[in-house]
């Protein structure tokens, strides 16, 4: 059989078995989705993998869609009021948390309350923009600071999710009904989600590859397009060499930077001169290598402990045998992610290399302040609060010329003071098992699982 | 010059030849048989009782076989010789058959069909009942060429003229979950549309239909969201009045509404759909099912409600076990429950006998939806995504043979419903998808065509039928 006969022969078979699916959605089976532990059930998305469970136990308020329309579950309607700037979101009648309890606009009020009130860009830029927020028959009324027709649009931020009053209760399409730490958590399906039964009557979160998960995280082209569909995630992991304390040679910085880079480049990663990524960046940062030789003599005098996040773990044993190859002494230690930040104020810490994850969509001005905010520890001061200040004015003006501007200052002032250096990037994509049908993808990168059914 | 007179003379006998092979003479000499074993007797009365096909003719094609034979054994019948037909289906390489042919006729027919090298043959065996012995064992056969096979094998699509025909289609709201038609006690023919948030009732007026009335329906709690919004409407009469049900898969319970004195009156809500007002030893009930919360399938057992007091009588309510289902109907004669028809989880086509004990799960018959009407039709959609279908059958007899069926090229159908539409039963489509211009969320009516000239008119007229539903 010619290849064409072949091509055709399997685009007819692809057709059949398209036009004989079954004619309804069918309901039940479980699916394996590969994600981090979370430390709670409480809504704390600190990460990317958090921000997906979450999503998967609370509700959004709105959904941005590909064509930038919202989509609610919760409101039948929302109206702005050009001549009072009166948001109102009228609730969709009869709604109810997991528990069967009812969902009222005093929920939404205390919700809605709960976000402004967080560190996060969205939540700021939400806040500063709302007077007062108050309850009107079935529905909450958002009284805006000045006339904002698409205010509504601020609020389809992910991180904005309809909370009861019982840490237990839950509103998204799941409910967690099992949670063997270090292995697993498993949900059922939420009978009184908002935005209908999900197809599956469970998802199991699991932690480690072991478990052949259906959904998850990889490197762009690694698994077998046989059986997984690779989606563009938008998400990528940054890798920083930073140097909380002081007293840090150049040339051991230089040296520490070409070990490490080299190893994560042949580890797959891409390079990163930029704290963000190189294409959105105005200024990049460029950091002189050295060759082997100098870092073997640079490194050879001083015994150098390299604490890691243990999120690299998975990378020890590369490493060991990398640095052996190389014949460089240098020790490496893996800190847990939730005592970081404990343990670099108990103990002195010279190494360190972080990583972040950042999905596309997430605003410039929102990921340097992150960077700036979280990775500079110690050598957080006064100057760098006024930039990120400003950063944050800048962003108001809508201006890219300014923001970009103002970014810039910032790039600058972290390479003057050289205590964190963007070491390497790698982009992921999500990789979905072909058996699960209406898998999607919001544009933050969530898996919307509530859509998926078994064939 | 000699192979040109050769192929001269032999193209001038093809259609000879042809005319002489074939199906045709497969049932000429197959009645031929029967009617030689019949001839020597008095008044003998003959019923086919099993017809087997072990060819690649398709199912259809061993149908078509038979009806000709049995219009050969009619049209040739020997004096006196009565042939009963009690054919009721043919699937699965095997046809089913009315018992009572086989007590009431003298003589018992088996056929077979096989395939014997190039030829098809037929094994006739006739029993006589009277003297409990076998009569007649005969073989015929005959060569069908390949191109009368493939004719054979091409399914039935009856002929538009005398199968169904939509004769009016009309846009329908997105959220449309079911529609009953009803002739009221006036006379005139209400239609009652069911969406998650209100009935709407209609009524076809100059050409368009207009609204009458709008009842919201308020579902309350417990409230269960679903992602493919389903419903059942019912609207019945009785001493009362006029009752109208709707239940949902968003809600445990039903809605019951009571016409009197002028007024829609909401009734204590049932803890199940009703689906059908029937009539079971002598006593009315009311018929239903219950939604799975959320999800797009009936559960649990056939609930029936005693009605013989006017009212439903929830203390009396009694279940009879069934499949999950996706779709469900009712046959009933003359009020009295017939057949109930279902489409299982497995989208198999099942029904049931009145005393719901009896499953036959057709393996071959595989859909979505169904709705049946008590004149003895049956609808029921395809087992597929995208490109939908609708076949349509006839149910007489107890049987089901395919009489006609029609394509829905990139539109899914959402539920089939009988309905009645300018006096006539027939069925209601609601279809998704858009056809190049057309909305998105189409209602159709379909009926069996009484004449040629009815289905032209419909054709004609419809284009300048679509209306909004709305007024």
């Amino acid at each position: 059989m010619s290849m064409i006969k072949r091509i055709l022969f399997a685009l007819l078979m692809v057709t059949v078995a398209w036009l004989h699916g079954a004619i309804k959605p069918t309901y039940g089976g479980e699916v394996a989705i590969r994600l981090g532990e979370p430390a709670t059930f409480a809504f704390s998305p600190s990460n990317y993998s958090n921000l997906i469970f979450y999503s998967l136990i609370y509700e959004n308020f709105f959904y941005l869609e590909k064509d930038n329309r919202l989509q609610s579950n919760l409101f039948s309607r929302y109206q702005y009021d050009e001549l009072t700037h009166n948001l109102t979101l009228e609730l969709r009648p009869n709604l109810s948390f997991s528990d069967g309890s009812p969902v009222y606009p005093a929920h939404v009020k205390k919700s809605l309350e709960s976000f402004i009130s967080r560190n996060l860009l969205g939540s700021r830029n939400l806040g500063k923009r709302i007077r007062r927020i108050r309850l009107a028959g079935n529905s909450v009324v958002v009284e805006l600071a000045y006339h904002i027709p698409d205010a509504v649009f601020l609020m389809a931020a992910p991180e904005l999710i309809l909370q009861a009053d019982q840490s237990s209760t839950f509103s998204g399409p799941f409910v967690p009904v099992e949670w063997e730490q270090g292995k697993h958590i498993r949900l059922q399906a939420n009978a009184y989600y908002p935005g209908g039964r999900s197809y599956l009557d469970h998802v199991r979160v699991v932690f480690t590859d072991s478990q052949n998960p259906d959904v998850f995280l990889s490197t762009p082209g690694k698994f077998d397009a046989k059986r997984f569909r690779e989606h563009n995630a938008g998400i990528f992991q940054n890798l920083y060499l930073s140097f909380p304390g002081e007293k840090v040679g150049k040339n051991t910085r230089m040296a520490l930077y070409s070990v490490f880079r080299d190893f994560f480049l042949s580890r797959g990663y891409s390079e990163l001169n930029a704290l963000t990524a190189d294409e959105e960046s105005p200024v990049t940062i460029n950091m002189r290598r050295l060759p082997l030789r100098r870092v073997r003599s640079v490194l050879r005098s001083s015994r150098i402990q390299v604490y890691l996040q243990s999120s690299m773990k998975r990378d020890e044993e590369a490493l060991q045998e990398f640095l052996k190859a190389k014949g460089i002494a240098i020790q490496a230690r893996f800190i847990e992610d939730g005592q970081l930040r404990n343990f670099l104020q108990g103990a002195s810490v010279e190494y360190l290399i972080l990583e972040k994850v950042f999905q596309q969509r997430m605003p410039l001005e929102e990921k340097i302040r992150r960077v700036v905010s979280e990775l500079t520890f110690g050598r957080f001061n006064a100057l760098y609060l006024q930039l990120i200040n400003e950063l944050e004015e800048v962003s108001r003006f809508n201006s890219e010329e300014m923001l970009l501007d103002q970014v810039a200052r910032i790039v600058g002032r972290i390479i003057e003071d050289g205590f964190l250096i963007p070491l390497c990037q790698k982009r992921y994509s999500m990789f979905v098992n072909r058996r699960l049908r209406g898998f999607r993808m919001d544009s933050y990168g969530r898996p919307l699982l509530q859509g998926v059914y078994l064939p | 010059m000699k192979r040109r007179g050769v192929s001269l003379i032999l193209a001038t006998m093809m259609p000879i030849l042809a005319w002489s092979q074939g199906i045709q003479p497969l049932v000429n000499k197959t009645a031929a048989v029967i009617n030689e074993v019949m001839q020597a007797r008095y008044n003998p009365s003959a019923t086919i009782i099993a017809f087997e096909n072990h060819t690649e003719l398709t199912d259809m094609a061993a149908q078509k076989f038979y009806q000709l034979l049995v219009s050969r054994l009619e049209s040739t019948a020997l004096k006196g010789f009565s042939l009963m037909d009690s054919m009721v289906g043919f699937n699965g390489g095997k046809g089913r058959f009315h018992n009572r042919g086989m007590h009431e006729a003298g003589f018992l027919i088996s056929l077979k069909m096989i395939r014997s090298a190039a030829r098809i043959g037929v094994g006739v065996s006739v029993f006589s009942r009277r003297t409990d012995r076998l009569v007649a064992v005969r073989y015929v056969s005959e060569i069908i060429p390949p191109g009368e096979l493939r004719i054979l094998n091409i399914p039935e699509r009856s002929f538009a003229s005398t199968g169904f025909a939509m004769v009016t289609r009309m846009q329908a709201d997105t959220d449309l979950m079911d529609i009953c038609s009803r002739a009221e006690p006036d006379g005139r023919v209400r239609h009652y549309f069911l969406s998650p948030e209100k009935i709407d009732i209609f009524e076809w007026q100059s050409r368009r239909m207009v609204r009458l009335l709008s009842l919201p329906i308020d579902w309350g709690r417990p409230f269960t969201p679903a992602r493919h919004m389903e419903g059942r409407i019912l609207v019945f009469f009785n001493q009362m009045g006029t009752w109208l049900t709707a239940g949902a898969n968003i809600s445990p319970n039903a809605r019951v509404f009571l016409f009197q004195e002028g007024k829609w009156g909401q009734q204590d809500p049932l803890d199940f759909v009703p689906l059908r007002h029937v009539m079971i030893n002598d006593i009315p009930y009311l018929a239903g099912m219950r939604y799975s919360p959320g999800r797009n399938f009936f559960q649990g057992g056939l609930v029936l409600m005693p009605l013989d007091t006017g009212r439903p009588e929830k203390n009396r309510m009694y279940e009879k076990p069934l499949p999950e289902a996706y779709a469900l109907d009712f046959t009933t004669g003359g009020g009295r429950l017939a057949a109930l028809h279902l489409v299982d989880r497995d989208y198999h086509y099942r029904v049931y006998t009145r005393d719901f004990e009896n499953s036959t799960a057709d393996e071959r018959l595989r859909g979505g939806s169904l709705g049946a009407l008590d004149s003895g039709w049956l609808a029921v959609s395809d087992y597929s995504r995208g490109n939908d279908r609708a076949f349509f059958f006839s149910t007489r007899e107890g049987g089901l043979r395919e009489v006609y069926e029609e394509e829905f090229p990139s539109r899914e159908i959402r539920f089939i419903r009988p309905g009645i539409w300018d006096g006539d039963e027939g069925f209601w489509i609601c279809l998704e998808g858009r056809d190049v211009a057309g909305p998105e969320t189409e209602l159709q009516f379909w009926k069996k065509n009484k004449a040629p000239e009815n289905s032209l008119e419909a054709e004609k007229n419809k284009s300048d039928q679509v209306e909004d539903v709305h007024d």
